[in-house]
């Protein structure tokens, strides 16, 4: 009897990993291509972060260049300039991630209040629009609306007031470098909530108004918990970037007058770089960003995961 | 099964593409060409070059690139070389990034390269990759070379390292300097007479903003446009250079130059550069100045004057070819160059001098240094107005024989051809070796008969561009105003950790003192600043660098 249960048992049990593949191999195989390039674009391309620990020289390679411990990451925080730059990219950067997460929640919930579809489209297209331009141009359109002969100089003085050189005053590069990033990657983030809000059960609603809530207490309580874990994802991915201040823009706007706040690591490390071939040092401050942004990630994700129990793997 | 099947034939697919892009194999043949009787190679030579793209080198015909064209093949059939771009860089940052690849054995380092840059030269040096032609120079060089390169020992600096020389300039010449390029109009119309120093170009300026120079009862010109994004020497336009040199002589800002003792001294922390400022932040304050200087680039500060709103600017002659369609904002303008103001003592002001636009270098295992001589001399035929280049390189490209004339302009050509292919820009070298870029100029003036080609073109010029022609002859009385950079060799080691940051706080105070948001005096604090965060070490390194030289 006692014997007589035993390979029953082993049927019932789970399937061993090698049964699984032997029994699904073709679905594996399909996932080997996209396996095999991940690892060779992403993951062995990561061995030459060695280079950041040594003083790499392009004819020794990084088997043969001397290894110089952390004098790279030394350099990065040896001078007043760099810690300049440092702050200037966290307050840059971070500033850019709290408007970039608010603003397209309200624009996305206000417009969907708009119950004009064409309208309504209409918008959404536009303010996506500026999305697809680079910066060099959005920096040309800039310097030209505030430049001294600019639009914004040119209201100023119909107001009797002296025009202000605004991408020379130290005193507003950030908030200008904020707004314009706002105002070019808003629509991004908005059609994201939008899609997330189309997706919240409209019986929710309906329920909602048979119980006699108005406008404001459905958006509450159940448009916004409703993309809650939109917000989450987005809030979770884009603190990797708090040491990202956004090198295409910061480059086509700032002058000598304007380093003071906002030179950042990467326009530092870009003309630090033009004394030529700084590839250890390069590599140092591109692995200490990622791995400033990886902690925070994490971390990030761990909270979200407590508080709000999302899991995005 | 049929799922299975399709699965593998897919797989299969794939790793035979990607197997597909594997190494080529190396071939490496370092014997040396032999030269017929009559002085060609046979069979043909293959030299393998490196060449950073110019932008106006011209569109090729039909079925031509940079490896098949009128001047490849032209240098195959004179002297049997076959010169062959192997390595082709876009801009400067991107040619930069091959070379390196080709340091780390991804790319193949070429026979005969450019290089831009002391640092790189330093790199290819320590690398073991290049070639000693010290030898070579010494005997496969053309005596007529030979002393061209004499003038400019300067240019061996970055290229030798123990005694051995490991390249040459690319065709050293001094170049011509900055003029001063005004609108003579604007003078005429306010009866001033163009400024021979500090105090004059103040009323000059200020006139020009002030009195409406261009009389359309507005206030909408200004005086002077410069770029200050950058550090107070850009050395091509829209340069405020001599300003600074009026009140520090030789020491302006980004120039290493000997002082009183002989030593070097870096140019920006000479006190008289502080005068210069001062002077600056005054004329800024009133307007009299380019207001948006700090954050424009020099290209950029220079249009200013093509739009009609700034009276002066400091730039290179062939820049009053660029701002020549400020005529079509106003009709009447009449630009005219002018030397450049002098100190307060009557003692000229000085500027950088431009001597050779990067280096050429070659790889170890080159065997054909003779023939490389052989083409550069052939090169250099059309300077000596020798051998086969008599007017230029090819005929119907940079020149062409109309009836018995010959014409340099593409517009006049039979037929006429828009931006033709121009051979001296397509060669390794990225211009058309010259022996002496403004004599010429000067020569035509003053009513030599034209002969040679480029004094043939260079007459042609004085009837299609005189006002450029005339800012040429200007730049030509002025030449011994330019002052090579002593310090001319790979960074100091201080210099590759400390050089940005120094640089980032000069262009900092200087731009911050000319906009009035830090007093002048803030200068010395600077300067002792500088010296404290690795400038001091840096002089002492730069000045034990030229000790050996010197």
């Amino acid at each position: 009897m006692k014997k007589k249960n035993q390979p029953v048992k082993n049927v019932i049990a789970k399937k061993t990993w090698k049964q699984e593949v032997q029994h699904n191999w073709p679905l594996y195989v399909l996932l080997l291509p996209s396996f095999v390039l991940a690892i060779i674009f992403c993951y062995v391309p990561m061995g030459g972060l060695v280079m950041a620990f040594q003083n790499y020289k392009p004819w020794l390679g990084i088997t043969g260049s001397e290894f110089v411990g952390m004098e790279n990451f030394r350099q990065i925080f040896a001078f007043k300039e760099s810690y300049q730059a440092i702050i200037n990219t966290l307050v840059i950067a971070v500033s850019k991630i709290i408007l970039g997460l608010i603003v397209p929640i309200i624009m996305a919930l206000l417009l969907n209040e708009v119950k004009h579809v064409g309208l309504k489209k209409g918008i959404q297209t536009l303010v996506y629009l500026p999305h697809f331009l680079s910066w060099v141009t959005v920096a040309g359109m800039l310097r030209d609306i505030l430049g001294l002969d600019g639009i914004v100089n040119g209201v100023l003085k119909s107001f009797g007031m002296d025009p202000v050189f605004f991408l020379g005053e130290a005193g507003m590069f950030r908030q200008i470098a904020v707004i314009s990033d706002l105002w070019k990657g808003f629509g991004f983030g908005m059609i994201v909530y939008l899609a997330a809000i189309s997706n919240i059960d409209q019986s929710l609603y309906e329920a909602a108004e048979m119980d006699g809530a108005n406008r404001w207490q459905q958006t509450m309580y159940i448009t916004l918990p409703g993309i809650m874990p939109m917000i989450i994802v987005m809030a979770t991915l884009s603190l990797g970037n708090v040491l990202n201040a956004g090198f295409d823009q910061i480059f086509n706007l700032y002058s000598p007058l304007t380093y003071s706040t906002g030179d950042i690591i990467d326009t530092y490390v870009y003309r630090q770089s033009l004394v030529n071939g700084q590839y250890s040092f390069g590599t140092a401050v591109g692995l200490f960003k990622s791995g400033i942004g990886l902690i925070l990630t994490v971390i990030s994700y761990r909270i979200a995961y407590k508080v709000a129990g999302y899991r995005i793997f | 099964m049929k799922l299975k099947k399709a699965v593998l034939s897919l797989v299969l697919a794939s790793a035979m593409l990607i197997g597909g892009c594997g190494g080529s194999g190396k071939g490496n043949e370092a014997a040396a060409g032999t030269k017929n009787a009559d002085g060609k190679y046979d069979p043909v030579l293959t030299i393998k070059v490196a060449k950073q793209l110019d932008e106006n080198a011209g569109r090729y015909g039909d079925g031509e690139d940079i490896n098949k064209n009128p001047m490849t093949d032209l240098a195959v059939e004179k002297l049997g070389i076959k010169m062959e771009t192997t390595l082709l860089g876009g801009d400067a940052p991107n040619y930069d990034t091959k070379l390196r690849l080709a340091l780390t054995g991804s790319e193949e380092l070429p026979d005969v390269f450019p290089v831009y840059g002391t640092q790189m030269i330093a790199d290819m040096i320590e690398s073991g990759r290049v070639k000693d032609i010290t030898e070579d120079i010494e005997k496969y060089m053309p005596e007529r070379m030979k002393e061209i390169y004499e003038q400019f020992p300067q240019t061996y600096y970055p290229l030798t390292k123990d005694g051995k020389i490991y390249g040459i300039a690319c065709a050293p010449c001094l170049t011509e300097g900055q003029v001063m390029i005004m609108r003579q109009d604007w003078l005429d119309a306010l009866g001033l007479k163009a400024p021979t120093n500090m105090d004059e170009f103040e009323a000059v300026i200020k006139a020009f903003t002030e009195d409406d120079p261009d009389g359309n009862g507005q206030d909408d010109t200004y005086g002077f446009a410069y770029s200050g994004n950058d550090i107070y020497n850009t050395g091509w336009v829209a340069d405020p250079v001599s300003l600074f040199s009026a009140y520090s002589g030789k020491h302006y800002p980004g120039s290493w130059q000997e002082d009183e003792n002989g030593e070097l001294m870096y140019g920006s922390i000479h006190e008289g550069n502080k005068e210069a400022l001062a002077r600056l932040a005054e004329w800024h304050a009133n307007g009299w100045i380019f207001q948006e200087a700090a954050a424009t680039g020099a290209w950029d500060a220079m249009m200013q004057f093509t739009e009609g709103k700034a009276g002066i600017f400091i730039g290179r002659p062939w820049s009053i070819g660029s701002v020549a369609d400020v005529t079509s904002v106003a009709p009447d303008a009449v630009i005219k160059a002018y030397p450049n103001i002098l100190q307060d003592n009557g003692d000229p002001t000085y500027q950088a001098a431009q001597i050779n636009d990067g280096w050429l270098m070659f790889n170890k295992d080159f065997a054909n240094m003779e023939a490389f001589f052989t083409y550069y001399d052939w090169l250099y035929d059309y300077a000596f107005g020798t051998g086969d280049f008599k007017y230029g390189y090819l005929e119907g490209y940079d020149y062409d024989i109309v009836g018995d004339e010959v014409v340099f302009d593409s517009k006049l050509f039979d037929p006429p051809v828009t931006d033709p292919f121009m051979p001296g820009k397509s060669t390794v070298l990225k211009n058309t070796p010259a022996l002496k870029s403004t004599q010429t100029f000067a020569d035509i003036a003053s009513g030599k008969t034209p002969e040679t080609g480029a004094e043939l073109s260079v007459a042609a010029g004085f009837v299609t561009a005189p006002e450029m022609s005339e800012g040429y002859v200007v730049a030509h009385e002025h030449m011994d105003e330019l002052l090579p950079n002593l310090f001319n060799t790979e960074p100091t080691d201080t210099m590759k950790k400390n050089w940005e940051q120094l640089q980032t706080m000069e262009k900092q105070i200087y731009t911050n003192i000319v906009y009035g948001k830090e007093p002048v005096d803030a200068f010395d604090k600077f300067v002792e600043d500088w010296l404290a965060q690795g400038g001091e070490q840096i002089t002492k390194e730069v000045n034990e660098w030229y000790k050996t030289v010197k």
